[in-house]
């Protein structure tokens, strides 16, 4: 059965139960964003100096009775970018979660396009159900990051103990951009060289590479299960995920990666790529071809509070995970992740929140590009709040101290009112530029202001 | 002689309970009745709390709780109807008996519930002058307490005590001084002491009985350094209606 023939049932499915029942009583929620942050440190006219995003955000719960219940929410997307070269808009109004649930005595269940939440440090590492939107690296709209999709979820309660199944029909890959903005993978100066001619091609339908993942029909299913319980003081889960690795794998064409191995060997990867022109990119076409890896999780994760600090902790194994080596082979490797974390309250209006994050390698191999046999990260949040909690000034970082990459946002917040919030601040990023995330983006830090309204 | 009779015996009404306050109950006794106070099995309440900052802004918050008595202990569960920014933010508060209680939260926008862990119980409940520590409650012993006098309050009688933490590191309080009805045990005014200096302030405005239980209907907590206050009111109070044992975990949140 494909997508559209099991959506179309799902629907069906949900209606006859909607119209079938009576006692139907409603509320909502809403929220609108606007954002705008302008690019400061840009070294090219091809990146942009100006970025206004706004969403527009409604849920809807409709309760059918007390056994059940609807929810509906849409999210549209107005964005514009701006440089001297060009003016982009996007329109990305969706459906955003359409979801039926049931609640019997012991048994919940969960139908139709949905977010929910495993894991439970701040930077969770077992947060893995969907595939996330990283189209942008803001923070500010949390609640966006996770792209909803259709799942079954199903939660058997037992006192303190439950079990749950989670089922995922369809593939769904993570959102990226890779060349469309100054937060694609492919930055506007790594083919820099070629970059307006190449820029053209792109705007006539050429892709540098061409996308090859998994159709989206009930074979390529994901599913998991996730035991919870819940002791004195502690809470913990131990979960299984067989699901498609969120990061996609590029597997470059062996034969660009021939010719780059063969030409000029007195250079650099990226003193090649940047001696390339367009013919030759093109002659290599497509230049990569962006798979999905199958993969198995097994995690466990944990809460506590030991005196006056809580603790939070998560491990992850995953069997294969892509990553690139130096030859732009696509390794397969399997991977430890686990982060241990505390917040505390140094005083009544400050905040500190430190986690430590460590990916662990076995099989690591001299040579995989953006990681060592270990990489350790630290997370960190230091909030302070004013003026009886309407102004607040939250610092956050990621520090990877493995590459010497790092990033920060510093911004502020001041609640007007009930409804309406205003917010500025700074986004930083930076390290070595062809050896790190964050040093991929270091030419993206940004000044941003923002306005939220609630209601 | 008789007018001054009269006043005499006036004063000594007032005055004699109160002298046999003293040699009626100690300090640990009082605490001790008004944490076993007759209280309903299950309570179904909305909370309106009026947040008041020193420039006289006003904010509302409005939530439903409802809460049961479980053999462990109470446990609480509340939804926030209003400000908007928090609508469908949830609490659930498991107040043990023996042992820490436990708190948590759930953000509807991360569709997650986290535990609100140590520290962060010091942080103000949802903007108000109550912390996530204010809304827990301590054992009897984990704080000497020592009755200081009776008293007349608003015309009716109440114990003073003072209770002082053992272990000064479980509380962020040095010092809580209650004013305790004699009648009914419920505390109508408290203040809250750190660092030596009066901290906060709480005060009982009304008080009745509903279906046979005394409730604190409306209360005013006063920050004194900040000089915000938050009234708290007790609408639509339902006790003793049946409430399912499942609606106290975090399973309600998503209801």
């Amino acid at each position: 059965m494909d997508k559209k023939k099991l959506n179309i049932l799902l629907l069906l499915f949900v209606s006859v139960v909607t119209i079938s029942r009576a006692e139907v009583q409603g509320e909502y929620r809403g929220k609108f964003y606007s954002r705008a942050n302008t690019d400061i440190y840009r070294d090219s006219k091809s990146e942009q100096l100006f970025e206004w995003r706004n969403k527009f955000f409604f849920e809807g719960q409709i309760h059918l009775d007390q056994y059940s219940k609807f929810i509906l929410s849409v999210l549209s997307e107005y964005d514009l970018f701006w440089s001297e070269q060009e003016t982009l808009y996007k329109f990305l109004p969706e459906i955003y979660e359409a979801y039926w649930t049931l609640f019997l005595k012991n048994l919940d269940f969960y139908i139709g396009k949905q977010k929910y939440s495993w894991g439970r440090a701040d930077m969770s590492i077992n947060d893995v159900l969907n595939p996330l939107d990283m189209r942008d690296m803001s923070t500010l709209e949390e609640e966006f990051i996770k792209i909803p999709i259709p799942m079954v979820r199903a939660i058997y309660y037992m006192g303190n103990y439950n079990l749950e199944f989670v089922w995922v029909p369809f593939y769904y890959p993570l959102k990226f951009e890779i060349t469309d903005s100054d937060w694609g993978i492919i930055s506007p100066t790594i083919f820099s060289t070629v970059n307006e001619t190449y820029k053209e091609a792109l705007e006539s339908g050429t892709s540098p590479g061409v996308r090859k993942l998994p159709n989206q029909n009930l074979v390529n299913s994901e599913f998991g299960t996730r035991f919870s319980g819940l002791v004195r003081n502690l809470d913990y889960s131990f979960s299984y995920f067989y699901t498609w690795e969120d990061i996609t794998a590029l597997y470059f064409n062996p034969d660009f990666i021939d010719y780059l191995e063969e030409s000029q060997p007195e250079l650099s990867l990226k003193e090649k790529l940047e001696t390339l022109n367009f013919l030759e990119v093109v002659s290599f076409y497509p230049l990569f071809t962006e798979k999905a890896i199958r993969e198995n999780i097994l995690s466990a994760d944990f809460s506590t509070s030991l005196n006056n600090l809580g603790i939070r902790g998560e491990i992850s194994f995953r069997d294969q995970f892509p990553f690139m080596d130096e030859d732009l082979r696509v390794k397969k490797k399997s991977i430890y992740l686990w982060d241990i974390g505390g917040n505390y309250m140094l005083l009544l209006d400050v905040y500190f929140n430190l986690e430590f994050i460590q990916l662990y390698i076995p099989e690591y191999e001299p040579g995989l590009l953006l990681v060592k046999k270990f990489v350790n990260l630290i997370s960190g949040i230091l909030r302070r709040t004013f003026f009886d909690d309407k102004l607040s000034i939250e610092y956050r970082t990621l520090y990877n101290f493995t590459l010497g990459d790092w990033s920060f946002n510093l911004l502020s917040f001041y609640q007007i009112n009930d409804n309406w919030r205003f917010g500025a601040g700074w986004q930083h990023f930076d390290g070595p530029a062809e050896e790190s995330i964050f040093g991929h983006l270091k030419k993206n830090k940004n000044l941003l202001v923002h306005i939220r309204y609630s209601f | 002689m008789g007018k001054l009779f009269f006043h005499l015996l006036l004063v000594m009404s007032i005055f004699l309970p109160l002298r046999n306050l003293r040699a009626e109950l100690t300090g640990r006794e009082i605490i001790k009745n008004v944490l076993n106070r007759k209280t309903p099995t299950t309570t179904e309440v909305r909370v309106k709390m009026l947040l008041t900052d020193k420039n006289q802004n006003e904010r509302i918050r409005e939530i439903s709780s409802f809460s049961k008595e479980f053999p462990d202990g109470r446990r609480t569960i509340m939804k926030f109807i209003l400000p908007a920014d928090v609508k469908g933010m949830g609490f659930l508060q498991k107040v043990r008996k023996k042992g820490m209680d436990e708190q948590f939260m759930y953000l509807p926008e991360l569709k997650r519930a986290r535990r609100v862990t140590g520290s962060a119980r010091k942080g103000s409940f949802f903007g108000s002058d109550l912390t996530y520590e204010d809304l827990e409650s301590r054992d009897v012993d984990e704080d000497v307490h020592t009755l200081l006098r009776g008293s007349n309050l608003d015309g009716v009688v109440v114990y003073v005590v003072e209770s002082n933490p053992k272990d000064p590191e479980s509380t962020q309080y040095g010092k809580v001084i209650q004013w305790i009805r004699k009648d009914n045990y419920i505390p109508v005014r408290a203040e809250f002491y750190k660092d030596g200096e009066l901290f906060k302030k709480l005060a009982v405005e009304k008080i009745d009985k509903i279906d046979g239980f005394w409730v604190a209907q409306k209360t005013n907590i006063k920050t004194l350094k900040t000089e915000h206050s938050t009234i708290i009111e007790l609408l639509d109070i339902k006790n003793n209606k049946p409430i399912p044992d499942d609606v106290f975990t975090e399973r309600f949140f998503s209801r």
